[in-house]
């Protein structure tokens, strides 16, 4: 609303036109009530936009209205945080792994074999299905998707490695979209790096030789730290992590259902939602929601009450023989508040007055006034 | 004030599934325990039906019928009768919270005590020329709740009582009051571009009933944010966002249609920011007090409620 010609707005708007006849108290009641029809409120909303002593009067009524006591209404269970989080990173950490064995197998179908400088025995990295059931340890040659047949896959040491062909003892992994060649005992140990590789610039843009030997001298780097024995650990390790999170995650949906229902239950076992309180014929204490069921309120001791006073979740209520009483949570627990003992009880408390959480006013039917200024503690 | 209500004053013919509603919200409403039999209520309700729905059709009078607050309705005819059962009722029921709203809207305890007992007198009825005790509960149709319409009547009162006390204290008081007068006691009457009024009032006429409601709340009345959305029911932000919605609506329409009329965007933005938020100067309770001093609320027939 910054250079907002308000000044002009309120000139035109004041000059508005009364549009029909004034809504009558029933009307404006039923209209903040929602109470009216559609067109019967658009009537009086045309004709409100237009008056100002109607909307002064819709104003003052607004004000009146008392503070309502708000239940919390019953929300979806919500996972604590400290459970969601490592989900989410554990679904992520598999979604990227998975992705990384996609972008692989794809890379290895447009590019079957490609012109590698291993042109002795190019393979297919195996890429096992990381994200669902964990692979056993052992896992078999994949099917060579290569045109070569794929050697046997042998465990032996890996040599380091050069851009001259590897020895044919081992095993040949095309791993990127540039049909670069890496030499290792088992397909899977290489996918340390796969992420790297896999994404690695076309063949169109750089010479195939020259990525090929990039690569190479990267791989063979890698190659020469990992020795059978360590990727053959590596697998396992990655095999039983697969196994705790995967049970991890079942743990925790079936904590978050239990949570849901707990939290689910322990809401519907609450009133519904803006509790109202009036006092019936008999003197009782009565609860309302919005559905318009009046439940009696169980306060404790028999007492005839005359007087119920609400103000955000505290609740006042008075009777005969100054008998005070105070809720501090929407009316489940109730707990008497004594008035000076002078008082004579022989009357009641007719009037309660909540100006704040600490100062109130209590009233009895003989005129006699009690104010607190601590929340009930004292009285003057 | 003055005119008494007309239950059943001009027979009414309802169809017959608007008399099965009725009966069947006879046996809800409690009138038994108030000695109403069951042709007085029909004539009870046919008079809220005549008042509100008498030319609509009949579902609209059924569905009328049905969300009366039927038991609040009968327990305010039956203490306009002068039951004492129903007085205790009502008394039991109400009488605290119409002190509370009447707290609530004076501001203060003596100013609210004395709108509520004077609510009292008009509720236990005031004798009228004829002699025949006439109580304000007669007017209360079961629209909304007993409770609400009774602070909408306190209301009524207060703006009331404000207006005429307005009127009565002289200058001397007021002084004495330690009221200051400024030097222009009217508001700025400095003239927008008439350009820019014509613009802004065929915006405004666009713009929906419930919008200029909103714009004439915040701007008119100075109501907040809070207060406009307990009125509509939303939330306060959600309140915030519309007025946002609203107001930028209104200022790219009124740019339009002056960029429309032949000003240029310089000019149009010019006009736009001259006059700001800050410069303005309307006194809204002047304005209140320059309206004429006949009650808020009038009947279908002219005369005051």
């Amino acid at each position: 609303m910054k250079h907002f010609p308000a000044n002009a707005l309120r000139k035109q708007l004041g000059q508005a036109q009364s549009a029909g006849p004034h809504p009558d108290a029933d009307q404006l009641t039923a209209f903040t009530e929602e109470a009216l029809p559609d067109r019967e409120r658009a009537d009086v909303l045309a004709h409100l936009a237009a008056c100002a002593s109607c909307r002064a009067v819709l104003h003052a009524a607004t004000v009146a209205e008392p503070e309502v006591a708000v239940i919390p209404q019953p929300r979806p269970a919500r996972i604590p945080r400290r459970i969601w989080i490592p989900g989410i990173a554990v679904a992520a950490s598999l979604l990227v792994i998975a992705a990384s064995s996609i972008l692989v197998d794809r890379a290895t179908r447009t590019n079957p074999v490609g012109p590698s400088t291993t042109a002795s025995a190019p393979a297919v990295l195996a890429s096992q299905p990381l994200s669902s059931t964990p692979a056993p340890p052992a896992v078999a040659p994949p099917e060579p998707r290569a045109k070569a047949p794929a050697p046997k896959r042998a465990r032996t040491p890996i040599a380091p490695r050069t851009p001259a062909p590897p020895p044919p003892a081992t095993e040949t992994v095309t791993v990127s979209n540039a049909p670069m060649p890496l030499t290792t005992t088992q397909g899977d140990t290489s996918a340390i790096s796969l992420g790297s590789v896999a994404t690695r610039g076309a063949p169109s843009i750089k010479s195939q030789e020259q990525a090929q030997a990039e690569v190479m001298q990267r791989r063979s780097a890698l190659a020469a730290k990992v020795t059978p024995e360590a990727a053959a650990q590596v697998q396992d390790q990655r095999i039983q992590d697969q196994r705790i999170q995967g049970q991890r995650i079942q743990d925790q949906r079936a904590f978050a259902g239990e949570f849901e229902q707990s939290v689910h239950g322990a809401f519907m076992a609450r009133p519904a939602l803006r509790p109202r309180f009036r006092i019936n014929g008999q003197g009782q204490i009565e609860r309302a929601t919005e559905a318009g069921a009046w439940q009696p309120v169980a306060v404790g001791p028999v007492v005839h009450f005359r007087v119920v006073s609400v103000a955000g979740t505290g609740i006042w209520a008075g009777g005969d023989q100054l008998r005070l009483f105070h809720s501090l949570d929407n009316g489940v627990t109730w707990l008497e508040v004594p008035l000076p003992a002078s008082a004579d009880r022989a009357h009641a408390i007719i009037h309660i007055r909540i100006e704040s959480p600490q100062k109130l006013t209590v009233e009895a039917d003989d005129g006699m006034t009690w104010i607190s200024i601590d929340g009930g503690v004292t009285w003057q | 004030m003055t005119s008494e209500p007309s239950i059943a004053a001009e027979p009414h013919v309802l169809g017959s599934a608007v008399a099965k509603v009725m009966d069947l919200r006879y046996a809800e409403s409690g009138a038994h325990r108030y000695g109403i039999p069951r042709e007085h209520f029909r004539q009870i309700v046919t008079a809220v039906v005549a008042k509100y729905a008498a030319d609509s059709a009949e579902s609209e009078q059924i569905e009328l019928v049905s969300k009366l607050k039927i038991e609040e309705l009968i327990l305010a005819r039956a203490c306009s009768a002068g039951n004492e059962k129903a007085w205790e009722a009502f008394l039991l029921r109400f009488r605290a919270s119409l002190h509370e709203a009447a707290y609530r809207i004076a501001g203060n305890d003596a100013t609210g005590r004395e709108i509520a007992d004077e609510l009292y007198a008009e509720l236990y009825g005031i004798p009228n020329r004829d002699g025949r005790r006439v109580s304000k509960l007669d007017y209360y149709m079961g629209r909304g709740s007993l409770e609400g319409w009774l602070r909408t009547v306190l209301s009524q009162h207060y703006i009331d009582r404000c207006r005429s006390y307005a009127k009565s204290v002289s200058l001397e008081e007021q002084v004495e009051a330690g009221a200051s007068f400024p030097a222009t006691a009217e508001a700025s009457t400095d003239e927008p571009d008439s350009r820019l009024a014509i613009a802004l009032r065929e915006s405004l006429d666009e713009l929906s009933s419930e919008e200029r409601f909103v714009l004439a709340s915040y701007y008119l009345d100075q109501q907040t944010l809070a207060q406009l959305a307990r009125q509509l029911r939303v939330h306060e932000s959600t309140m915030s966002r519309r007025l946002d919605r609203i107001t930028a609506h209104l200022r790219k329409r009124t740019v339009k249609r002056l960029r429309a009329a032949g000003l240029s965007a310089r000019l149009c933005d010019e006009l736009m920011q001259e006059l700001d938020v800050r410069d303005l100067n309307l006194d809204v309770a002047q304005k209140l007090r320059q309206e004429s001093a006949l009650p808020a609320f009038y009947n279908k027939d002219g005369s005051a409620s």
